[in-house]
């Protein structure tokens, strides 16, 4: 096993924190958050320039052809800077459309996705959706990322007619709002927007060319935890860098409180959390290219994990912040939202720990 | 062991129960006129000066003191009784609630027969609301590194500096404040200090809200820009404002609204997990019970060493050490159970907008009235360590 970057992924992490740096200010997620920003367009164009919208698109497509670590990458650099960008669920459907679509299908999304013409969300994984009696589609998934402003939706569903519990077919829907009741509603995260519930009613879109198996789901299943703990870790460094940087300035009874071993050792328990979640995460995305059997077990560990650590980080650096950090005047909040909406938004965290708690007892 | 720290163990007495259900009874008819809400939705209390009225109306506020100051000459543990009973019922009691737990007893402790006449017949009435000047910008673990200024003038003071994060200020009628009157001593630096009570009506005070976390007003900046205030609002001795402060500490951490905040949530989250639940969560929910119960025992014999006339402040920090992380650790589990627990998203809604004010809210719990780490500090200075 590689756990090192390489030469390559060190210059796309460079790229990539370079670009969030520039185009994702602190100043405008805030703006955004208050109604008053409209940056996403832009950084959501300077991102596919970067190739990073096209990471899992093949480069015949328009895309870069890289794999799931280097969108990691860039996942850990929005997660960071608390983007509004619906990376994740656009990077996951360009995977699925990459593998089962037919040529005609691959060449009608991927090149847009790759370019930032278009964004996506996904629904299904987990809870696919099902047929009902009438051979209807049935579904209801909240909260769903990206419900609002997706301009595809893929819907994962369970192929009961095969009689394989572990086959799925994957509808793509164009028209969403016409096919769909999306009823969007504001959560406490106000870095992003256009958190939904998504019901289906009946209307079925197009199925990609090719159907899902057991490890083409577990596969999807992967990126998205994966995918999703990244984000989150990235939001941990933060936190961390935030907080450390308060204990040094903040002085109390004539010292920095950084200074106090209550502080220090609250600090060094964060670091030693966030590198075992560090350590997780890019194992999880390396066998997601690499080592495909391992890597759903790698990745609900690390989203397992992560739902914890970040939310620990997240809550400490206000403790840390004391009074201030309650306050709407500096960003700590921020993180503590975002993170309660990550921990629900890929399936609550009891499912992490019941696919590790099922995996032991297979083992046993 | 050291006495002071010492919880023992205290039986409410049939006068107590009896008050209980007095309280009770009112509260059910709050309830049923619609002045406290069926199903809360928030935690916390809420401010109502029409609520304060009422209880004030009752003689429930000021409870332990003299009739002469319009007080009810009751114990500690019967007020310990009303207070747990205003908090599980979720009563809107924030606009009495410092003035009646802390800033009353300063007053009747250190304030001259003037300043007890002039103002704790309004608290206990429920018609005067006072709220905390202690915390500013550069001060708030560290509370004797206070800067706020009062300067002696001809016939009173001139105040000078800004407080924060003070709760109510916008809504209160008078601030009781900290602030230096002398520089620190070379072997005292807790020395200077001088208590005041400040009319927030005075020209010159400038109130700046503050939005918190959850996105509400409630905490503010207030300025002081040369603000002259009349001698007699100097609280007992000048210079000695620390000792009168570290006993209204103790007040201030020594109630139930120390380990009831998500008090609401946890019964909410009984009622709508139901009895058809796993083993798992029923352990769950009996560990939160076993800690509930554990601080209501401890909380009492803090209510009992009040009664006994000593300050409680070793005992106070244990409580709120131990009772902050549990009101904190509260939503943390109903989110979890509740996640677990299917159609919660689309059937209680209460219960959700419940729990994400619980979620917002909870950060603070550790923070306000002395963070975790102080009062760390407090229970090793009490067990002799320096
Ligand atoms: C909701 C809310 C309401 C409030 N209402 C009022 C009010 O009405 N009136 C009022 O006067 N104040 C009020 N406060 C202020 C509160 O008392 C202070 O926030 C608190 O005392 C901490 O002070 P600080 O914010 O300056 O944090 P700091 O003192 O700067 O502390 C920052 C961090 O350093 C830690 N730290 C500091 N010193 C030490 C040490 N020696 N050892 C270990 N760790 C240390 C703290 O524990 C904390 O984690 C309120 C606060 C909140 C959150």
């Amino acid at each position: 096993m590689q756990f090192s970057f390489t030469e390559d992924q060190q210059m796309i992490r460079d790229t990539a924190e370079s670009l969030v740096a520039r185009s994702c200010q602190m100043t405008e997620v805030r703006a955004f958050g208050d109604g008053q920003s409209d940056f996403v367009d832009a950084l959501w164009q300077d991102l596919a320039k970067a190739g990073f919208n096209g990471a899992l698109v093949a480069e015949s497509h328009g895309g870069s052809g890289l794999g799931m670590l280097e969108a990691g990458i860039a996942l850990e650099a929005l997660g960071g800077a608390l983007a509004p960008v619906p990376f994740l669920s656009t990077t996951a459907v360009a995977d699925l459309i990459g593998r089962l679509g037919s040529d005609e299908q691959k060449s009608r999304y991927l090149s847009k996705i790759a370019a930032g013409q278009i964004s996506a969300a996904i629904v299904g994984c987990p809870d696919p959706a099902h047929r009902d009696e009438n051979g209807a589609l049935r579904g209801q998934w909240a909260p769903v990322a990206n419900a609002e402003s997706a301009d595809l939706l893929l819907v994962v569903v369970a192929d009961t007619a095969t009689g394989d519990a572990d086959s799925y077919s994957v509808n793509v829907i164009e028209d969403i709002k016409d096919s769909c009741t999306v009823e969007t509603f504001d959560t406490m995260d106000r870095t992003r927007r256009g958190f939904g519930a998504i019901t289906l009613t009946g209307a079925a879109g197009v199925p990609l060319a090719g159907s899902l198996d057991g490890d083409g789901y577990a596969r999807l299943g992967a990126i998205l935890a994966a995918g999703s703990a990244v984000e989150m870790l990235g939001g941990a460094v933060q936190v961390l860098e935030m907080a450390k940087t308060y204990a040094m300035e903040r002085v109390q009874f004539g010292r920095p409180i950084g200074a106090f071993q209550a502080i220090k050792h609250m600090l060094a328990d964060q670091l030693v959390a966030l590198e075992g979640l560090r350590s997780l995460v890019w194992a999880a995305l390396w066998a997601i290219d690499n080592a495909p059997e391992e890597a759903p077990l790698a990745a609900a560990t690390a989203k397992a994990v992560a739902d914890q650590v970040a939310l620990q980080l997240a809550g400490e650096n206000i403790q840390i912040h004391g009074g201030i950090g309650f306050t709407a005047d500096i960003d700590a909040h921020l993180y503590v939202k975002r993170v309660q909406l990550d921990r629900l938004v890929w399936g609550p965290p009891g499912i992490h720990t019941d696919f590790l708690e099922a995996h032991l007892e297979e083992m046993a | 062991m050291n006495l002071d720290l010492q919880f023992t163990p205290i039986t409410l007495s049939d006068r107590c129960e009896a008050l209980r259900g007095e309280v009770r009874d009112f509260l059910d008819e709050q309830r049923r006129e619609g002045v406290i809400p069926e199903t809360l939705r928030k935690v916390g209390m809420e401010y109502s000066a029409d609520f304060s009225r009422r209880l004030g109306a009752r003689g429930w506020l000021g409870w332990r003191w003299p009739k002469a100051y319009g007080g009810s000459e009751g114990t500690a543990l019967e007020r310990y009784v009303i207070t747990e009973e205003l908090l599980a019922a979720g009563a809107p009691v924030r606009a009495h609630w410092v003035s009646d737990r802390q800033s009353g007893p300063v007053l009747l402790t250190f304030g001259t027969e003037d300043q007890r006449q002039k103002y704790l017949p309004g608290v206990a009435a429920g018609e005067c609301f006072f709220c905390i000047g202690l915390s500013e910008p550069n001060s708030g673990s560290d509370l004797v590194s206070l800067q706020t200024r009062a300067e002696k003038i001809d016939g009173g003071y001139r105040i000078t500096g800004t407080k924060l994060w003070t709760s109510n200020a916008h809504r209160a009628h008078y601030m009781l404040a900290l602030f230096r009157t002398s520089k620190a001593t070379a072997d005292d630096r807790r020395a200077g200090l001088s208590q005041f009570i400040v009319d927030l009506d005075t020209p010159g005070i400038k109130v700046r809200p503050v939005v918190n976390l959850a996105g509400e007003h409630d905490f503010n900046e207030v300025h002081f820009d040369g603000v002259e205030i009349p001698d007699d609002c100097l609280v007992g001795e000048a210079g000695m404002g620390w000792r009168q402060v570290s006993a209204e500490l103790a007040y201030e951490r020594s109630g139930p609204e120390r380990w009831l905040s998500t008090f609401h949530v946890l019964a909410r989250l009984v009622e709508t997990l139901g009895t058809d639940v796993s083993d798992e969560t029923r352990r769950e929910i009996g560990e939160l019970f076993v800690e509930l119960l554990t601080l209501r025992r401890m909380s009492l014999s803090v209510a009992g060493t009040l009664e006994a006339g000593q300050p409680p402040t070793v005992q106070a920090a244990v409580v709120k050490e131990l009772g902050t992380r549990f009101e904190q650790r509260i939503p943390r589990v109903a989110h979890k159970l509740l996640c677990d627990c299917p159609d919660f998203e689309d059937q209680d809604s209460i219960a959700r907008e419940l729990l994400e004010h619980a979620i917002l809210w909870s950060p603070a719990f550790t923070i306000r009235g002395g963070t975790t780490e102080i009062l760390r500090g407090i229970i090793a200075r009490g067990l002799g360590l320096r």
